[in-house]
């Protein structure tokens, strides 16, 4: 190749048109040349641009009345190609069928793909810049790329990917993230994220992916999630959608959609919080998770209303004697539990009672932690 | 939230099987909530591609006239949307071939659009880029939409516009140098 790439070349390799030789020809030269680097990166940010313009543009007047009348003027179309219905499809029971029909299909197609997924193996991910430089295993990744499993994948302070996790989801990595994958088997895909921000969403049954912290192991239970690791180590998951569990040397919590929770080295999870709680009730929660005084669980009992019956049912499995007893009854202030369950029993740490509990309170996906 | 898009467009594509089924049998109220649902795609490539919003609308409209007519040959082989963008990709096409001829009669040279999307909707930052591609020869406009916007490949725009592949990668290559010098200035 002569002393630059051809910059017809340069396109077609941004595009993905170029054959496996050129590619990695291209590939090798612009690493040493910063007049073909720059190019390139004009072009992807170029195209970065153009892919986000809007896909849908409303026209300033309503057209359906001219092409209604229109449409008056000619026949109705008489082939009937797709399969017709007997159904009613306006009958709200219909309606119903319908959807739960329709969600079934969503769950086989999800779980075809994981099947699918499985018998395909796992192995290398993909990745594909967004914005910026990213790198792959110390080199910068233009366009797209392969992820193996022990490459680091990086983002500095102006770049973005994504990364396919094999056929079950997807993360968006945010800039300043390191994260390498530390298995890829169809029944484990779980990654190390050092720091940074990445956003999942996973559509495999629960626990597939992983997420290992330096300070817990986040589980996916099929759901959507953002999660930032800070320099220290700490981490904050923000669920909006599902379920996520978070684990560490036997320390667990489980948060749903619209709560999130902190996990501190050498701590590991904290207590989970919806995000609209109280800024005292949230501010408590923290101290309490990092060691507590008492002052802190006065605060959040007083400033917990019915929906932090979540955060009260995790303090249950953090508090002992007496302070246990008094997080005990404000739960049952918030949200009483049935005849099955009792105080006795709580107090004692009864596991089956506390799963009995949650399912009142409506943590259901709490069977994974037991 | 690629999930949840993944997830709800499996429920799109059903309901508007539905639609389509419904509007095969000469139903026009499901017609028109097909109309209401796409009318925006469709009328994004039909402005970008002719930068005139009067023109827009009048091929909108073609567009949706030409889906009644062809509806009863929707067999479910692919995406509804999918299909209607073909619908849509080749009557802009056709508009733009019979267009040009009718300028070459009357002069020499390429025409420029006289309005962008972005003149007329887009008061972001794309609002220069919108002006840049409405600054383009209309064939290399054309294959720029095609491929970078809608996410055509060579082959199927050349097959659409009559070209040789090789001449739908050049008009793509001129159409981003043009648009880097337009965005440069």
């Amino acid at each position: 190749m002569s002393e630059h790439i051809q910059i017809t070349v340069l396109h077609e390799y941004i595009d993905g048109e170029v054959r496996e030789d050129v590619r990695r020809e291209v590939h090798a030269h612009v690493r040493s040349c910063l007049a073909c680097t720059e190019e390139l990166r004009k072009i992807t940010s170029l195209r970065a641009n153009l892919n986000a313009l809007r896909m849908d543009i409303q026209p300033a007047r309503d057209l359906w009345g001219g092409i209604a009348g229109r449409l008056q003027t000619r026949d109705n179309p008489r082939i009937l190609r797709l399969p017709s219905r007997t159904v009613n499809p306006a009958s709200p029971a219909n309606l119903w069928v319908k959807r739960v029909s329709l969600a079934a299909a969503v769950v086989l197609v999800a779980f075809g793909g994981f099947w699918w997924s499985g018998l395909n193996g796992a192995g290398t991910w993909q990745v594909a810049r967004v914005e910026g430089v990213p790198s792959v295993g110390g080199e910068t990744l233009f366009g797209q790329g392969k992820l193996d499993v022990g490459t680091w994948l990086e983002t500095d302070d102006r770049s973005r990917a994504t990364v396919e996790v094999g056929s079950i989801g997807q993360l968006q990595v945010d800039p300043g993230t390191r994260l390498r994958i530390l298995q890829s088997r169809s029944t484990d895909h779980r990654i190390a994220l050092a720091r940074g921000t990445i956003h999942a969403t996973i559509w495999a049954p629960p626990r597939i992916f992983f997420v290992e912290t330096p300070s817990a192991t986040a589980i996916d239970l099929g759901c959507a999630y953002t999660l930032q690791v800070d320099d220290e180590g700490g981490s904050l998951l923000d669920v909006t959608h599902g379920w996520v569990a978070l684990e560490l040397a036997g320390v667990s919590s489980i948060i749903p959609a619209g709560a999130s929770c902190r996990t501190t080295p050498g701590v590991g999870p904290g207590l989970p919080f919806y995000r609209d709680a109280a800024e005292s009730f949230r501010r408590a929660a923290h101290t309490i998770e990092l060691g507590g005084t008492s002052e802190s669980l006065t605060t959040l009992l007083a400033d917990a209303r019915a929906r932090d019956a979540l955060t009260l049912w995790h303090l249950l499995f953090r508090l002992e004697g007496a302070d246990r007893a008094l997080a005990y009854d404000r739960l049952m202030e918030l949200a009483p539990h049935g005849s099955e369950v009792t105080r006795a029993g709580v107090l004692a740490g009864n596991r089956a009672m506390l799963q009995l509990w949650a399912d009142e309170l409506g943590i259901g996906a709490s069977m994974f932690l037991f | 939230m690629e999930a949840l898009a993944y997830r709800e467009t499996i429920l799109e594509q059903e309901e508007h099987l539905e639609l389509v089924r419904r509007a095969q049998q000469g139903d026009i109220s499901a017609f028109e909530l097909l109309y209401r649902n796409h009318v925006g795609m469709v009328y994004a490539l039909c402005l970008r591609m002719t930068c005139n919003t009067g023109r827009a609308e009048e091929l909108t409209q073609d567009v949706f006239v030409r889906l009644w007519d062809r509806i009863g040959s929707f067999r479910g082989d692919s995406a509804f949307s999918s299909w209607l963008h073909r619908v849509a990709v080749n009557t802009v096409l056709v508009d733009l071939r019979s267009n040009r001829r009718r300028n070459q009669r009357v002069q020499v040279g390429e025409e420029r659009g006289d309005e962008s999307p972005a003149a007329v909707t887009t008061p972001d930052l794309a609002m220069d880029l919108e002006s840049a591609i409405a600054s383009l020869p209309p064939q290399a406009r054309a294959v720029l939409i095609l491929h970078d916007i809608e996410g055509y490949k060579h082959e199927e725009i050349a097959e659409q516009m009559g070209l040789a592949t090789g001449t739908s990668k050049a008009q793509l290559h001129r159409a981003r140098k043009l648009l880097r010098e337009v965005l440069d200035r």
